[in-house]
């Protein structure tokens, strides 16, 4: 008896502290999750879109009809050829005729009634370093400042066309070397006491070509400063917002001089590549290096407010009236969040109105109630590497890698459809080409993507001259970031190599190693995973498959036949030559199988459909870093 | 006496020295920082300019005794990855954090395992006896990262009752972390303390008290609960440096901007000095716990001798 009272007077007491802790933390449960489809609510409230123009590809919540969720969380359909960007050809990198100032954007719309939040709060893994000193991080850091900073171009999300931002007009001498460049006027910078003009953007060059910046373009700015451009690399005080490469016309009127060539400076001088976010002089010199570690300014539509390292950066709506676009919340918070499921946990407890969720949780979130979009245009590139195809001097007969039979052999013993329906879902969008993406001008669409053909590898084997021991090869995969089933589809690819004949030595792990070896040439009869952003062909030839020579990075594929391709499209300023010069490098890499090509990955998101109205995930690394200022809230 | 602080200092010192060295060298192991503090196609003359700013240029026996000689003075260095702020600012901001953090933990440890000890003492062979043991047990058998995110998911996401993750919700923000990690320590505090009010329930001024007529709750948390808590005490005074180390992961999945999570941000970048700073810090912690507690043993024990 008194057995059976205490038991009654133990489950009293745990209901009691339990009730007691719901009183002092003064919790409800929260609603339920919304079933009603996000484009089913923006399409009749959501204000006139202005930059992006489309609807990113989402996927609904589980309540819609099945039908149509099926037809929505189809893989994405590679991009139309009409969809060609213009920004990536030269036709309007060159921007020879001066671009039109942007379309106005429309204001929020009010008249559409309140918005239900004026709070913007994105879940997204920490970057690689937080802090908030752009120039000396660079990389994907850059990323969580561009919601505040601007850069002289922007491109388009969709379309990757090449836009004006803090650049106004532009124009480039016929040798290619003389960028005449108008700044737009009257951009106020946050702390109000200076507006945007040349020094400025010649103080943000220094910043980015300085020997300590960790810019992600440094190799480029160094190559187009050349010697003449010391007094950028290395500024003193004195010459703060003064470099003898860049001639100021008048405060709003620059003519900038490169060493060589270079009609691609609306891509690598825009807010899509990493480094050239415009910085204010005058902010610097009234406060110093420390107050941009502190509260940092630029002319964007969001203003900083604070930064909590490790946890969290708060912007707040900029101006009234921004020049560009007037964001429709309040406030932009981004929350650093390292573990998947936190993020995941923070969605779904509405704590996160936009959260970054890996692939294979991203079920689980359309089953709550809320909804995955993606990018319009690829994030990520993925294929292998087909080490030692180097020049001469660190070239190796005996190598297999160096057989085109073999390398033929290599990409029809892969089953890419495999791979993406077991890894990724089948939302890789596959790859014919390792560079190049349909929506490239230089892209051949007659390009196939290598079938899988276990028989046609045996016999191109056996015709390479392996016909009874298959050729020996090292497999390395190591960790990127972005891609983490680099090392995972590692497996399956050595396992179907093998399967064919080769005879393979896997070395699964970190990427350092891979690094190490590929920086110093030494991928004689390596294969490895590689991951990369979503960049021009042009730029993936300059970075993966040229020599040292022409200032590659990666070294993944030397030829004499590509060295000279590229280094005339690189000097050459006839758009239509350059054109055919850069189709010419892709049709000979892909007749000589130079890689292993897989497949393009796009950047996903979870949304909450209560919340958000429209988001359009920026294709690149940044992700859910970018754009924030485009994101629409559902009004009542 | 002194004799004995003294060579407990000097083992200490020597202690921490070891463990540098080994932390020195196993961080360098995990590959050269440069390659993630740089981009991808970084010109070689960077390459080599950002070595030498960072001195990984130098024999690893120079970078150490640079290292060293830098530290002892109170000088971390400088965080690559962060762009070079002062380590010490860094410390200093993430530190109080995790000392808040390990703090509530050690009282949810305590609360928990204290009047659970108590109680399967008193009901030993019970059915608390055994459920106090299971409850126990699964703290100390379960990842707490584990326990985190159940925690995590049940009071935040199904019930709403408190937030997921940061510090931005004042004591509700702790609550879920501190329990996630105090949890761990309920088993151990929870059966010294079962065992050690067992010894006094069965002491002849307990069974006086009983005869005299004594309530059972004034014999048991008057006279009993008191003189049990020595032994539990003891320990939990060293849990507070597992606590602290304890942080690293609980603070990663809570999103809290502690040490711990500075740490793993640290590991990721391969910025050695902030992760040498951090170890180092945190045995410096254990080793001056331990310190203390063996002199205090010396001071209340005079037979304890080196």
């Amino acid at each position: 008896m008194s057995k059976a009272v205490s038991l009654r007077t133990a489950i009293f007491g745990v209901l009691a502290l339990a009730l007691t802790v719901v009183v002092a933390c003064g919790g409800t449960a929260p609603a339920e999750p919304a079933t009603q489809s996000t484009s089913g609510d923006s399409s009749a409230q959501q204000a006139p879109a202005a930059q992006p123009q489309s609807q990113p590809q989402q996927q609904q919540p589980a309540s819609q009809p099945s039908g149509q969720q099926q037809a929505q969380s189809q893989a994405p359909a590679p991009t139309a050829a009409a969809a060609q960007p213009v920004g990536m050809s030269d036709a309007s990198t060159g921007g020879a005729a001066p671009t039109a100032v942007p379309e106005p954007t429309a204001a929020p719309a009010m008249t559409l009634g309140e918005p239900v939040q004026a709070d913007l709060r994105v879940a997204i893994t920490p970057p690689y370093a937080e802090n908030l000193l752009g120039w000396r991080v660079g990389g994907t850091n850059q990323g969580i400042l561009q919601p505040m900073q601007e850069a002289l171009f922007q491109r388009d999300y969709q379309t990757w066309e090449a836009k004006p931002m803090l650049a106004e007009s532009w124009s480039v001498s016929p040798d290619g070397k003389e960028w005449t460049i108008n700044l737009r006027e009257n951009v106020p910078f946050h702390h109000e006491e200076d507006t945007f003009g040349v020094s400025d953007f010649v103080f943000s060059f220094q910043l980015w070509s300085h020997p300590e910046a960790n810019t992600g373009f440094g190799a480029f700015w160094d190559q187009i400063l050349g010697p003449e451009g010391d007094d950028v690399r290395s500024f003193t005080t004195e010459t703060l917002g003064q470099a003898a490469t860049v001639t100021e016309v008048s405060d709003s009127e620059m003519v900038w001089n490169m060493n060589r060539p270079e009609l691609w400076i609306p891509f690598y001088a825009s807010e899509a590549t990493t480094d050239p976010l415009i910085y204010s002089l005058d902010y610097w010199e009234k406060n110093g290096e420390a107050a941009y570690a502190e509260s940092p300014v630029g002319t964007g539509p969001w203003r900083h407010v604070s930064y909590q390292q490790g946890a969290k950066l708060e912007y707040e709506r900029a101006f009234d009236d921004h020049w560009r676009i007037n964001p429709d919340f309040d406030t932009l918070t981004f929350f650093f969040a390292e573990e998947d499921l936190t993020r995941v946990a923070m969605l779904r407890a509405k704590e996160a109105d936009i959260a970054e969720i890996p692939r294979e949780l991203q079920g689980e979130i359309v089953d709550a109630g809320f909804a995955i979009t993606q990018s319009t245009l690829p994030a990520f590139m993925v294929w292998v590497g087909i080490g030692g195809q180097y020049l001469e001097d660190k070239r190796n007969a005996d190598d297999p890698n160096t057989n085109v039979l073999v390398r033929r052999a290599m990409n029809h013993a892969i089953d890419r459809d495999a791979l993406n329906e077991a890894f990724f879902d089948n939302k890789m969008e596959l790859m014919a080409n390792t560079g190049w993406h349909p929506t490239d001008p230089s892209y051949d669409p007659a390009w196939e993507i290598p079938a899988y053909d276990p028989d046609l590898s045996r016999e191109l084997l056996a015709e390479a001259g392996y016909g009874d021991s298959g050729p020996s090869v090292e497999f390395m995969s190591g960790k990127l970031v972005g891609v983490p089933e680099l090392t995972e589809i590692a497996v399956p690819m050595i396992s179907w190599l093998e399967d064919v004949g080769f005879s393979v030595e896997a070395q699964i792990g970190e990427f350092q190693p891979i690094r190490t070896r590929y920086r110093a040439r030494e991928m004689n009869s390596v294969l490895w995973t590689h991951r990369t952003g979503f960049w021009p062909a042009g730029r993936n030839m300059r970075v993966y498959f040229v020599s040292p020579a022409l200032a590659g990075a990666v070294f993944m594929y030397e030829d004499p036949i590509t060295e000279d391709l590229f280094s005339r499209w690189q000097s050459s300023v006839d758009e239509t030559e350059r054109l055919n010069l850069m189709k010419e490098a892709g049709h000979y890499m892909y007749d000589q199988n130079a890689t292993i090509p897989l497949g393009f990955l796009f950047a996903e998101f979870g949304i909450n459909p209560e919340v958000i109205a429209e988001y359009s995930v920026n294709n690149s690394y940044f992700g859910g870093m970018k754009g924030h200022e485009y994101t629409r809230v559902v009004r009542q | 006496m002194q004799r004995f602080i003294f060579l407990r200092v000097i083992q200490s010192i020597a202690a921490l020295l070891v463990i540098s060295a080994v932390v020195f060298a196993l961080a360098r192991v995990t590959g050269d920082p440069v390659a993630i503090l740089l981009p991808e196609d970084a010109p070689d003359t960077v390459v080599e300019q950002v070595r030498e700013k960072w001195g990984l240029d130098q024999p690893i026996y120079i970078q150490y005794a640079r290292y060293i000689g830098n530290f002892v003075t109170g000088d971390f260095g400088e965080a690559w990855a962060y762009g070079g702020v002062p380590i010490t600012g860094l410390i200093a901001s993430r530190l109080p954090n995790t000392i808040m953090l390990a703090a509530f933990a050690w009282v949810v440890s305590a609360a928990i395992a204290l009047p659970i000890g108590v109680l399967v003492a008193v009901k030993k062979d019970s059915v608390f006896d055994w459920t106090g043991k299971v409850v126990a047990l699964i703290g100390q058998s379960a990842p707490s990262f584990a326990i985190g995110l159940i925690l995590m998911w049940v009071f935040a996401v199904l019930l709403g009752w408190l937030p997921t993750s940061g510090n931005d919700d004042g004591f509700k923000s702790i609550i879920l972390p501190g329990v996630a990690l105090g949890y761990y320590n309920v088993a151990a505090v929870m059966r010294l303390t079962r065992s050690s009010m067992l010894e006094v329930l069965d002491t002849e001024y307990v069974k006086l008290a009983r005869i005299k007529g004594m309530p059972e709750w004034k014999v048991i948390w008057k006279h009993c609960f008191r003189n049990a808590l020595i032994v539990p005490f003891t320990y939990m005074g060293l849990i507070g440096a597992i606590l602290l180390t304890g942080s690293v992961v609980i603070e990663t999945v809570f999103v809290w901007p502690g040490l711990g999570d500075l740490a793993i941000d640290a590991i990721r970048n391969r910025d050695f000095p902030v992760i040498q700073s951090i170890v180092i810090l945190f045995a410096a912690c254990y080793i001056f716990i331990n310190l203390l507690v063996d002199v205090m043993y010396a001071y209340l024990n005079p037979r304890i001798r080196y």
